[in-house]
């Protein structure tokens, strides 16, 4: 309460009221940008893993700040980890999925006029983000390796690999992230574990 | 971090490889993931405020609407027949806080006289 002879205008509290929301936007503002800045590129070598496609998975991240930020914003920073990757997850799902249904369209239109198809020649081009035969010989043997392996991992093991050890999340947060039990992520990963060492023994 | 188990040596040496290699993507990548961010964020303010940024537009146009119906009004009103201008309200109170009103007071009496006068010539 204002004091004997302090002025109050009319509409000051209106204002305190307005400035105290932005200061409160900006604050969160800044803490969403912390955290994304802080997930993006784990987040963005997840979603690579399992997509294997660098322009995907540049478009599962940026789904999944957006809708992040849209949906989830008002919610505590500490439960942002396991939402975030709940969301990528599903985001990777779709991506999936549309590109099934892409495949088969254009399977079933390529075999309507197989007879006198004409040759793909931008399709059959090689690949220029591919490393060429000398350059992959310098690449580390090693790192193509353990990525070769993950790649090839069951998709809820290789998810719950890359959640514990790429993000570093513990059981409880990962298996907030992926949807199940804590039971679930400790036998997904175990196994996930257990064949990456079968697999790179001999390199790791 | 992944620590609610002793991990093993190969876990360890895994695990700092990923993040090596997540901390060496390429500057066109790190570009691109930084700019899906600071899109993202912006979105967050666009959100807090939806009706600010909404009225914008509606204020420009009403501002725009303003503008042209002064640019596109008619011209002042022109002479009554019988030789005196029209005066508007407005310009009736600013006749009549103007300084010079109290002097017209004062000579009322006057200006009434000039006025038959002019009216019998």
């Amino acid at each position: 309460m204002p004091g004997h002879g302090e002025l109050t205008l009319p509409g000051a509290g209106l204002r305190r009221r307005v400035h105290g929301a932005e200061e409160s936007l900006l604050h969160q503002a800044a803490q969403m940008e912390r955290f994304l800045a802080g997930v993006e590129r784990p987040a963005f070598c997840i979603a690579r893993y399992s997509l294997r496609d660098e322009d995907e998975a540049l478009d599962a991240v940026q789904d999944a700040m957006l809708k992040l930020v849209r949906r989830y914003s008002q919610r505590p920073a500490e439960e942002w980890p396991p939402l975030f990757y709940r969301i990528l997850s599903n985001c990777v799902r779709d991506i999936q999925r549309r590109r099934v249904v892409r495949n088969r369209v254009i399977a079933w239109f390529g075999r309507s006029d197989a007879p006198g198809r004409e040759r793909d020649i931008i399709g059959e081009a090689p690949d220029i983000r591919e490393p060429g035969p000398e350059k992959q010989q310098q690449l580390d043997d090693a790192m193509c390796a353990l990525q070769q392996a993950v790649e090839n991992l069951p998709a809820r093991q290789r998810e719950a690999f890359l959640l514990r050890q790429m993000e570093g999340m513990d059981v409880a947060g990962t298996a907030r992230a992926m949807g199940c039990s804590q039971g679930s992520v400790k036998t997904h990963y175990s196994r996930a574990i257990h064949t990456l060492r079968e697999r790179l023994g001999e390199h790791w | 971090m992944a620590s609610d188990n002793a991990q093993s040596d190969f876990e360890k040496r895994v695990g700092q490889a990923l993040r090596e290699q997540s901390e060496q993507l390429d500057a066109a990548t790190r570009s691109r993931l930084s700019r899906a961010r600071s899109a993202a964020v912006e979105e967050l303010h666009d959100k807090r405020f939806p009706l600010r940024n909404r009225w914008l537009p509606l204020g420009a146009a009403a501002a725009a609407a303003a503008v042209m119906a002064l640019l596109l009004a008619p011209n002042p009103p022109a002479p009554v027949p019988d030789g005196r201008t029209r005066i508007e309200p407005l310009e009736d109170l600013d006749i009549v806080l103007a300084e010079d009103s109290l002097e017209l007071i004062e000579d009322w009496e006057f200006y009434r006289w000039l006025e038959d006068v002019q009216d019998v010539s």
